[in-house]
Parts: C-alpha cells; structure tokens; sequence
C-alpha cells in the first residue's frame, strides 16, 4: 500500500494523474450508460450500434487513461513510446471490452454480469501491460511478480463488481457502477505501476521512431475525450429524442383514446398499439394485447387482409368464446418510415341490440309479446318452405276466445287489454318451447306446433288450451269466464299452401264454434261444404234486407180469464228465394254474428210499430230484442226516434229481453232499462226460467212482464216440477206486482191449469200460431165485431 | 282493510304413484305457505278423492294474483270457481296454506267429504265447505300444518 502511495504521489505527476482521472471517469460513465441502451427493448440495429459506441468508448477511454497516467509517470528519465505496441493495446482493449460486453449481453444472469465484469477487468489488465511493452525508457524495468497478480486481481474483480452493480436492478448500486469501473481501471494500473522498478541502463537505447511523449499525451488525451464526449453527446441527443418522440406518441395516444372508435395500429402483424376505447370494448388492459399478433384479437384477419376500402364484419376475440360482434376498416400509414397499419374497430354489439329490439317490435305483438302475425306468416311460410317428406307435417291450431267481445264492450279497453295479456301467459304455460304462438290481432290467436301430426299429442295439446283458457280471470275484482274454441288443421293434408292451411283451420274453429264453443274441431273435408253454406247465407242475409224478404208474423196473446185479445208478439219470417221459409234459429245467430242485428232489429220495430198502428188502440205489440242490440247503448234513442217517426204510442210497444241481454254489465243494463221505461215502454222477461239465475234479476231490474218460458208450460199439468215453477212464477209476478205469460200453450188442460195458477196471459198454438200481418188484423177486427155484438 | 276470500275446486292432474302424488301436493302446499305468508294471503287446500279444494283469502290484487298462477298451473284440470267474495275477517288467519287430506277415520266424522266433489262444488254450499275445510283442520287432519296456538281466535 505504502509503495502504491509512494508510486503516485511521488513517480507521478499529479496535474496529469487528474486529467487521466477525468478521462477514465467520464468513460466509465459512458461505459454504462450505453450499456443500458444495449440492454434495453428497443430495435436491434440501436442496440448495435449502442454496443459498438459503448465499447469502443470504454476501451478507448482506458487507454487513454493508460498513456495520460504513463505520461504523468516521472521515472527521472528519458523515454518514449513505440507506435505498433500503442496501437496493438488498444485494439487488444477494444476486442477483450467487446468480448466482456458479449458475454455481458447473451447471459443476462448474474454469473454472466461477474464473468463479463471479469472479462472486462482483464481487458485492462491486457491493455496495461500490452501498453507497457510499448514503453520504452533508459534503463530495464523489474517487475515484482506478487504486485503484478495483485493488479491483475483488482482489475478483474473490481472490473467484476462494477458490472454485477450497472445493471442491478436497484438505482441506487447503478450509481456505484462507474466509480468501481474507474477504481477498476486507476486501481489495476498504478498498482501494476508499483510494481516496476526502472534501473537505469545506459546500454538501452530508445528506438528511433518511437512517439515524443508530449505529442502523445496530446493526441490520447483528444482522441479520448472526443470520443467519449462525442458518444456521451450522441447520448444526450437519443434521449432528448426518446423524449421528444415519446411525448409526441403520448400526444398521438391521447388523441386515439378520446376516439370513441377503437383503433389499434399493427406492425406487420404485431399489434403495437391500442387505444382506450379498444381496451374497453375487449375488456383486457392494453399492457395485455400490445405484442400480441393481430390474429389473437380479430381471428381470421390477417394484415393483407383486412378491408381498407369498406367497413367488413368481423368477430373480437374477447374473454368469452363467443366474441364480440364489430366492423373494421383499415387503413396503411408510415411511422418512423415504416407503414404501419391503422385498424378501426366499430363496436356493433349496441347497433344489434337495437336492431334486435326493432325487429322484435316488428314482430311481437306489443300488448302481449308473443309473436304477431307478421312473424307468424313468415314462420308458416318457411314450414312450407322447409317441408318435404314425413317429418315436414305439423299442426296449425287456431283459436279465438269465445265471450272477449263482451269484455271489451261492456268492462272497456283496458279490462280487455289485461285479459289478452292474462291470456298469452297462460297459453305460454300450456305450451312447450317448441310451439309458436302468435297473436293475430283481436281476440284471435294461432299456435304452431312443432313436432309432427301425432293426433293424441294435438288433441292434448288441445284439450290443455281449452281447459287452461276455460278458467276464470278475476280482473279487478271481476269475474270473466271467457273460454276458447279451437280449430285444427294439418299439414300438409288439410292444405297445399300456408292459405289453405289457414283457411281450414278457420273452417275448423267454425265448427268448434257452432258445436257450442269451448271446445277444439279438427279439420274435415265435409266442413267445407257446411260453411260455403253457412258462407252462402251470410251473403242471402245481406242481400234479404235490400230485397225486402222478411215480414213479421204475429201471435196473438190472450187474457187469460177472459180470453181476450191483449195484444200479439211480432215474430220475424224470411222467405227465401230458393230456400223458402228460412228459420229464426238458424239465422238470427248469424245475423247477431255479423252484425247486421242492428238494422234487422230496427227493421222489425219500425215495422212491427207501423203494422199495429193499424190495430184496435188497446193492443200491444211485442217486439224481441237480441242481447247484442241491447247493449248496443243508442238503443233507447234509436226506439224513441222509430216512435216518432211512426207515431205510435210507446205504450202499446213492449219488449221483450232475454237474460243474456242483463248478464256482465248489469249497471249498464239497468241504465238502458230505466231509460226505455222512462219513455212509457213496457218490458217484458222472456223465458223466464231456463236461466241460470233468473231469480236474482226479478228483484233487481224493473220488468213490467214475466213471460214464462214454455218448456215448463209444455210439461204441465202432469209433470209436478213444472206446475210448481209455474206456480211460483206466478205467485211471484203477483207479489212482485207484473205480469205473467205463460208462452206455448197447446192444449186446453194447459190452459185451464196455468189459468187456475193465477197467470194472467196467454200465448200458443192454441189460441193461434203466428199468423202474417194482414190475417192479424182480420183476426182482431172480428174478436172486435164479436165484443161489439156479445 | 277489505279482505277477498276465493274458493274453487279442480281435479288433481299429477302421474305418478300415490305416493309421489303425494309427495308432490305436500311440496306446493310448502311453497304456497312460504309464498302466501310473504303475500299476506291465507287459506287452506283440501285434497281428497282426485280433487282439490282450496280457499284463499288477504287482499284483493294479491288474490288475484295468485289465482291467474295457479290457474297457469298444468297440475290440476278443469278449475272451478265457486265462491270469490268480500269478507270481513279471514276464516284461515293461523295458515298461510294449510294442506289438508281427512283420514279415513276423521272423514267419517264429516259427511259431506264422503259425499265427494260434486257436493263441495256446489255452488250454495260454498260457505258450509269453507266450514268444513275449517273444522277438519281444528279436527287435525291438517298435513304437517301446526295447529294454530288458539284457533278459536281467529275464527270468524
Ligand atoms: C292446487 C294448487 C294450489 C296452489 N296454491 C298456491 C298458493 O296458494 N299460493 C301460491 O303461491 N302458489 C300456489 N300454487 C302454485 C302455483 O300454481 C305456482 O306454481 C306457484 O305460485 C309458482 O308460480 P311461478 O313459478 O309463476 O312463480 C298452487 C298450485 C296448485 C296446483
């Protein structure tokens, strides 16, 4: 130690010692900051050239330090350089520095830092004593071998620990590196300065040739400072472009995130970068898909082929299998001279949804949600479509509730809108997934089966619909027993095409409808003979009004103490052209169905009115309405006018209602009633009963008659349950203060015993059967004439 | 508050053996009285015979409410509506859904049980059937239904 010490301070020329220092100190700085370059992420041709300028700075700036030292070295005399010698040290610096830094770069382990540290050390080791050989002076140097190795050691060791602390992990020991690296050097080589001893020898000579020690340190010291200060520049000049560069990159990312398209930009089919909106719509963080090849994120699309001309579908590849619908576009433009390409990703997962929502609006029904006719359609035409062969046959079921129309009429709207609703939720739990069931507006609905044509199945399927639909509704407090008909038709035998399909489905739910509703009808062929028929009437019934076909025919009723004339019942008669006399039975129904009651009903009172205008002024006449034009709530005008028109006393016109007229909406009916006695109209109870709770209503409702209804009167006197209900019929007209009638009397036993109970009208066979207008008259006329004269 | 009370009868529509069957009834009575508790609904369902009979009662829209889901359930056939009234205290108050099913031995004890379905659906005895659904259930036959602390407080 005392000999190294001695060695500086004392063969050394401290002025120079210092600028060997700063040369060696400003290259070990530089010696790791491109190293870190070197080891960086970055393109390899930086990384290379970083490499080779560190290397080359590094081992220069130890040789330099070498010579600058040597020239501070004072050995009293004469000496100079030899120029082969100087050159070889450095280029053995330059290849043992760049072996160093190999090792340094292909092993990034910690043994790889010590063995390329060592190497390093070594390299100046090399060039020392390489640069030593270049030395001459007058005398022969003594080498003192334990000094050599220990130069050697420090070297190499310090070497070592300078390049295990560059590139650590920790800061703070990356500070250290240089100063080790310098010590490294200052350390190897004036302990190996220590170590020789120059005896003078006036035998040497100093070659000619050799470099003037003054000209060298010039040369070595500005050789060394320029490239190590050039490198440490180029340095400077990287990072303030890194930082120009990255700033303007964050620039350019901030745009691209505040973009609500996501885009990303690939070089070559790498993905190297992402913007935020991107990140949002994959649901992964940027750090995860930059690297990542293009194909990880959009499956399928490669760089060539991506669409620059127009948006193209595509599926993301997100966390779920099923990927994210979107539209891509692509465009090529050049980054750092480089194309690079740019992808637009459109999201279209919200487009879809709404496109969805609007197709489903298109084709649901918006009151209930199931589908509407619309998608029915399409559903049946594409069975027919697809069809072909056994397992194309399924069933088409057609259904319409059988008492909605008196919902909506009589409780409103919206009662009939919730029981709509109700009922699509109950014909969604009587089905399966299979079965497609569509609202085709109104109260009408269609059920596609799925499944084949197997008849027991259908029929369950049937029975399941009518049984469900048959329940009641309580809506609001309400009881609404509605119930359904159904109507069965097949495919494809009971229809070529989705109209003929239909069609005999209709046909179908006719029959079901006639047998009596609440029930479901296959398909037959004979049904279509038995509704052109039934077609073929509606036509006649609309054409008989403008014909001028019916006429009223009147049945007397008769007092029945007296046996005189009260008045008659007017009852309508179609006489058909080809069919001839058309019964009431068959076609007030349909009448009723079409609606065409409204004018055949006022048809019937204005000319019942007109016809008894004509009768002796103390007879009624009697006129049936239907429940459907009772309800109808300009009845009351509408026989006001009629009376008017025809100037007949409201006194002498009685109606006659049934129950069916007074059942649902009982306020409304009592509304009506009261109105039609306020204009001085009689009201009668027509078959009183036979209803279901016939009783009830005498309380409630203001009748001025009780016609009792003739399968009673036709049962006494024998059978002892009817003559009790006629018996109590009249007893309770009297206590209740109206009238009775008993209608149907045949026979004079019937007469003599309803008589006997107190009835105070009668009406049948035997007193007359209806008889046309004209022989009413007569026959009215002549009870006159025999009045007159009894 | 007005309270409804509702009563109907259906015919039970459940395959399996008489067990299952069983098995099957005990499992609606138990989601009813969890079901009807949070609804404030009362009542009991008697099953005898092939048929249910079951009384309902609380307030109106939960009634109605539970009516349209049962009458969307496919387990019974033909649903009959016998009596849907005001009533002014309920008759099951200790029960949100008792399940009832008479033993040979209590059955005897009540006639009109024996007499079957066509008795209890008619219409006029719709409060005498609600007597009777009440007494079996004070008589025991309820299924797993404790008994009430003190009926006869909740009676009418
Ligand atoms: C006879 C019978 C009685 C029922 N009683 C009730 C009842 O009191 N309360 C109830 O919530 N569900 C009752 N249910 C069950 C309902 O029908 C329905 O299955 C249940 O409320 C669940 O309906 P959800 O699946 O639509 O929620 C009964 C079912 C049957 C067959």
């Amino acid at each position: 130690m005392t000999q190294l010490y001695a060695c500086v301070a004392h063969q050394h020329d401290l002025r120079l010692v210092a600028v060997a220092a700063v040369i060696c100190a400003l290259g070990t700085y530089s010696t790791f900051a491109m190293g870190r370059q070197v080891l960086r992420e970055g393109p390899a041709k930086d990384r290379i050239a970083w490499g080779v300028t560190g290397v080359v700075a590094t081992s220069t700036a130890i040789w330099a330090t070498h010579f600058v030292a040597m020239l501070a070295y004072e050995p009293s005399l004469p000496f100079g350089f030899a120029v082969g010698q100087t050159a070889a040290s450095l280029l053995v610096a330059i290849l043992m520095v760049g072996l160093g830094a190999g090792i340094l770069v292909a092993r990034r382990t910690l043994g790889g830092r010590v063995c390329g540290g060592a190497v390093v050390g070594l390299a100046i080791s090399a060039m020392h004593y390489t640069g030593m050989d270049a030395y001459y002076v007058q005398g022969t140097l003594h080498w003192e071998t334990a000094l050599v190795a220990a130069s050697v050691l420090v070297g190499v060791s310090l070497g070592s620990l300078s390049m295990v602390l560059g590139f650590s992990a920790d800061r703070r020991l990356r500070r250290l590196a240089p100063p080790s690296l310098l010590a490294a050097v200052c350390g190897m080589h004036f302990l190996g300065m220590s170590a020789v001893t120059i005896a003078f020898d006036p035998a040497v000579e100093i070659p000619g040739g050799s470099l003037d020690a003054t000209i060298l340190s010039i040369l070595t010291a500005n050789a060394a400072l320029l490239i190590v200060g050039l490198s440490l520049a180029a340095l400077r000049l990287w990072h303030a472009n890194r930082r120009r560069h990255e700033a303007e990159n964050q620039r350019l990312r901030d745009l691209a995130d505040i973009a609500v398209e996501g885009l990303m930009i690939c070089d070559g089919d790498t993905v190297t970068g992402i913007n935020h909106s991107l990140e949002r719509i994959i649901g992964r963080p940027r750090e995860a898909l930059i690297g990542a090849p293009l194909q990880s994120i959009l499956p399928g699309l490669s760089t060539a082929g991506i669409p620059t001309e127009q948006e193209a579908d595509a599926l993301l590849r997100d966390g779920e299998a099923a990927g994210i619908p979107v539209r891509v576009i692509a465009q090529w433009i050049t980054i750092k001279a480089k194309p690079h390409l740019v992808v637009a990703v459109r999201d279209q997962r919200e487009r879809l949804r709404a496109e969805a929502e609007m197709h489903r609006l298109a084709h649901h029904d918006a009151l209930t949600g199931l589908a509407n006719r619309h998608q029915f359609n399409e559903a049946l035409a594409a069975r027919y479509a697809c069809r072909r062969g056994e397992e194309g046959s399924f069933a088409l079921l057609l259904l319409d509730l059988d008492r909605f129309k008196l919902v909506n009429d009589t409780l409103g709207h919206g009662m009939g809108d919730e029981l709509l609703r109700r009922v699509a939720r109950r014909l969604m739990s009587a089905l399966s997934e299979d079965d497609l069931v569509a609202r085709l507006g109104g109260d009408e609905f269609a059920i596609l089966k799925g499944g084949g044509t197997d008849l027991p199945a259908i029929q369950a399927v049937a029975e399941r619909v009518n049984d469900i639909l048959a329940r009641p509704f309580l809506i609001d407090g309400h009881i609404l027993n509605v119930g359904t008909s159904i109507g069965i038709a097949l495919a494809p035998d009971d229809g070529e095409t989705p109209d003929l399909l239909m069609g005999s489905a209709d046909l179908a739910l006719y029959g079901a409808k006639e047998e009596g509703r609440g029930r479901y009808r296959m398909f037959e062929a004979s049904m279509n003979a038995r509704i052109q028929a039934r077609r073929s009437l509606e036509l006649d019934l609309r054409r008989a009004m403008a014909r001028q076909e019916f006429a009223l025919y009147y049945q007397p009723q008769v007092d029945a103490r007296t046996g005189t004339f009260d008045g008659a019942e007017a009852l309508i008669r179609w006489h058909h052209p080809e069919r001839g006399l058309v019964s009431p039975a068959d076609f007030i129904p349909l009448a009723e169905e079409t609606g065409l009651i409204g004018s055949l009903g006022e048809w019937v009172l204005r000319t019942a009115c007109i016809e008894a205008l004509g009768w002796p002024d103390h007879l009624t006449v009697a006129v049936n309405l239907s429940p459907v034009q009772f309800r109808d709530a300009r009845l009351a005008a509408t026989i006001r006018n009629i009376l008017a028109e025809t100037s007949f006393p409201a006194a002498r016109l009685e109606l006659e209602i049934t129950e069916g007229s007074l059942m649902q909406d009982e306020q409304r009916a009592l509304t009506t009633l009261r109105e039609l006695r306020a204009l001085g109209i009689r009201i009668a109870m027509d078959d009183f009963g036979t209803g279901y709770s016939s009783l009830s209503y005498l309380g409630r409702f203001p009748f001025d008659k009780i016609k009792i209804d003739q399968s009673f009167v036709r049962r006494t006197p024998e059978d002892k349950d009817s003559a009790a209900i006629v018996r109590a019929i009249a007893m309770l007209g009297a206590s209740l203060g109206m009238k009775t009638t008993a209608e149907g009397v045949e026979t004079d036993a019937q007469s003599n015993f309803i008589a006997g109970e107190g009835c105070d009208q009668l009406q049948g066979y035997l007193i007359s059967r209806p008889v046309p207008a004209d022989r009413i008259g007569g026959l009215f006329a002549a009870s006159m004439t025999r009045r007159a004269s009894a | 508050m007005p309270i409804h009370r509702l009563l109907y009868c259906s015919d039970i529509h459940i395959a399996g053996t008489e067990d299952a069957v069983r098995q099957q009834i005990a499992e609606i009575v138990r989601a009813s009285e969890i079901r009807n508790a949070a609804d404030d609904l009362t009542g009991a369902l008697l099953h005898t015979r092939g048929v249910f009979v079951q009384a309902l009662e609380g307030p109106l829209p939960a009634i109605e409410a539970t009516f349209e889901r049962i009458c969307c359930d496919l387990r019974h056939r033909r649903v009959e509506l016998l009596e849907f009234v005001q009533a002014e205290a309920r008759t099951f108050g200790a029960w949100s859904m008792a399940g009832i099913r008479p033993d040979r031995t209590i059955g005897k004890l009540f006639p009109g049980l024996e007499a079957g379905a066509a008795q209890i659906a008619e219409p006029a005895s719709a409060q005498a059937t609600i007597s009777l659904m009440r007494s079996l259930l004070i008589a025991g036959a309820g299924e797993a239904a404790p008994l009430p602390t003190s009926p006869a407080q909740t009676a009418r």
